[in-house]
């Protein structure tokens, strides 16, 4: 975009203050307004009309808040007040100290006593310094009884070269002053109305509880996770063990042959349980993800899939650690799953990261041309180790990840297929 | 003598049932969730159930409230509660149905299948049986200013197998001292914890843990 022209800056600084200057009658009549109500106020009735009175303000503030803010280019976030609703006199008398309250009078009473100077101003220097520069050298065409009249009476050719000059000398502190007291009266503007320091820490400490509370959420819900990974994979396949060298001691007190199957399932349930405690380690934190960082990760995933996979992460940015460890764990849970059972001959997996308003989301696409038909089963539980009797268990596991990171799972896939799973993890919290 | 089983574990469960046969038990039906079991039964069709604390839909204490189920339906129905970690509030909630044919045991202890067999036999007869750690955790709770604290480590053990059910012939083989010993041991802790002293194996069960969580 071409930058504006000297000129054209200068138009709108001149249409700034003389739109200041219309709105200065508004603001001169809520000021009046005001005035006309303390009266009553002060005997009390008036208070009824107080929270309507500072709305009315309010609104007028942040339109004046949002003229400047477009003039100086800024972006402002103004929030509106709600007044309307009763109020208790203590209620009444908490909205008349409130910063915003201050905040919002400061600014009328500023606007009042400027914006209509600044208008005329505008106005006044153009216009004049047109009128200097155009009439004085006419003087000659004035009758002698009724001279033209500038600053002086102009009856002769030097008086009219001196208001040709002080005309032009209008138009120099135009062409210098207004943008000047554009810019500061724009300043000023913002700088009564922007939202004071406290208000803004309050917000920002609002939005970190909220962010601490989710957090804290995902991390309970990752703990439970792990826990219930342990019990059903580990723990039980250890009980396992204990119950079948139990049984192969009580058949050896009668025979000694007898009690040699119970021992090999022993053995297997206890194997059973070191896989299932080596994938619980694992998926607390892969150590590859420290190494590589998630692409690098999920590029030594997708080499080792028996099916051919390719893999795009051009548009992915790193996330905390604990939502790039859960991303690594679907995206090899997914792999492991299109490997078991979609019989697809290619798999495309994309990962990147998406922002829309509410933060940086991490989003796992895994596309096979398997033959579809997958399902989330709700109820399988997560048996590390053990094998699945179908697609739905990895599945599982992966919504439950994504799940305790207010994530979500999309699958689609239709029988037939292809299959498009999407997971999305959300990466601030 | 015909038992019901509950465990959702797939391995377990054939474990369970082959570990029961094997002892002389008949397992009329297992189930790998609670629901089921509770759906399938009728009265008089069994004699006991093993059940599993965490099972589908939740995995959080299905067969705990299923036992308790039972026990409505039918009262002191004999049932044996396995858990991979010991909670006393459930064997607290358990006692409440009735103490008669009530166990709670971690599943750990299947691996001793005579004393796992003893225990389960015990339930059935309509005794109590809890798990040591059970026993260990309600105390743990006490304050240092419980009577319970006042118990020497000898009486201490003592009340532990008590509380697991355990006559005093039986308890005195358990720590090799004399029968005699026991009773003197038994006539301490009952003083020290101001209760009236019983005979009944089973009362002093009901009286030990009616004590311990108050």
């Amino acid at each position: 975009m071409r930058p504006p022209s000297r000129a054209g800056t200068r138009t709108r600084d001149v249409s700034f203050l003389v739109r200041e200057g219309g709105y200065w009658l508004v603001s001169l009549a809520v000021l009046l307004a005001g005035i006309a109500l303390l009266p009553f106020v002060a005997l009390g009735v008036g208070l009824y009309a107080v929270p309507g009175f500072l709305e009315i303000l309010n609104r007028l503030a942040g339109r004046a808040q949002t003229r400047s803010a477009a003039f100086s280019s800024a972006v402002i976030p103004f929030d509106p007040r709600r007044l309307s609703g009763r109020y208790s006199f203590t209620e009444l008398a908490a909205l008349l100290s409130a910063p915003e309250t201050k905040r919002d009078l400061s600014w009328l009473l500023f606007h009042c006593a400027f914006a209509v100077l600044a208008a005329a101003l505008a106005l006044a220097l153009p216009f004049g310094a047109v009128l200097y520069v155009a009439a004085a050298p006419l003087w000659q065409l004035f009758p002698p009884d009724a001279p033209l009249e500038l600053t002086i009476f102009v009856r002769s050719w030097s008086d009219a070269v001196l208001m040709v000059l002080l005309g032009l000398g209008y138009a120099a502190g135009a062409w210098v002053l207004l943008p000047w007291l554009a810019r500061r009266f724009s300043a000023a503007t913002l700088a009564i109305l922007s939202p004071r320091r406290y208000a803004d820490l309050a917000r920002r400490i609002s939005d970190l509880s909220a962010a601490r509370a989710s957090a804290l959420a995902a991390h309970a819900a990752e703990l439970r996770r792990i826990e219930r990974e342990l019990h059903d994979g580990a723990q039980n396949r250890l009980v396992g063990v204990v119950m079948m060298l139990g049984l192969a001691q009580r058949a050896a007190e009668t025979d000694p042959a007898a009690a040699v199957p119970f021992i090999g399932r022993a053995q297997d349930a206890a194997t059973e349980a070191l896989a299932g405690l080596r994938a619980a380690v694992h998926d607390i934190y892969p150590p590859i993800l420290d190494e590589l960082g998630l692409g690098g990760a999920a590029s030594a995933l997708t080499s080792r899939s028996p099916i051919p996979c390719t893999l795009d992460v051009d548009g992915l940015l790193r996330a905390p650690a604990a939502v790039e460890s859960a991303a690594y764990f679907v995206l090899a849970e997914a792999l492991t799953n299109a490997a078991k059972h979609s019989s697809a001959s290619r798999i495309d997996v994309l990962l990147r990261t998406e922002s829309p308003p509410k933060g940086d989301v991490l989003v796992i696409l895994v596309n096979d041309d398997g033959r579809g038909g997958a399902k989330v089963d709700p109820t399988a539980g997560a048996q590390a180790g053990a094998d699945a009797n179908g697609s739905g268990t990895g599945l599982a596991g992966i919504a439950r990840r994504a799940a305790a990171f207010g994530g979500r799972l999309v699958l689609n896939s239709p029988d037939g297929g292809p299959t498009n799973l999407r997971v999305e993890l959300p990466c601030a919290f | 003598m015909r038992l019901l089983i509950a465990e959702d574990d797939a391995l377990l469960r054939a474990g369970l049932e082959l570990l029961l046969q094997g002892e002389g038990f008949e397992v009329v039906g297992s189930w790998d969730n609670a629901d089921d079991l509770l759906a399938a039964f009728t009265p008089g069709s069994a004699d006991g159930a093993v059940l599993d604390v965490r099972m589908p839909p939740t995995f959080t204490n299905e067969g705990l409230r299923a036992a308790l189920e039972l026990r409505s339906r039918v009262p002191d129905f004999p049932v044996l509660v396995l858990s991979a970690y010991v909670e006393d509030r459930y064997a607290s909630r358990l006692l409440a149905s009735g103490a008669q044919g009530v166990g709670y045991l971690l599943k750990e202890r299947v691996g001793n299948v005579g004393e796992f067999v003893d225990g389960l036999r015990r339930v059935a007869a309509g005794g109590t049986v809890m798990d040591p750690e059970v026993i260990a955790q309600l105390f743990s709770r006490r304050s240092s200013r419980d009577p319970v604290r006042s118990l020497t480590p000898r009486e201490f053990e003592v009340l532990g197998l008590v509380a697991e059910g355990l006559g005093n012939t039986a308890i005195a083989r358990a720590i090799s001292v004399s029968e005699t010993a026991v009773s003197k041991h038994i006539g301490n802790i009952f003083a020290k914890l101001g209760l009236a002293q019983s005979d009944s194996g089973h009362r002093r069960v009901l009286a030990t843990l009616a004590y311990l969580r108050s």
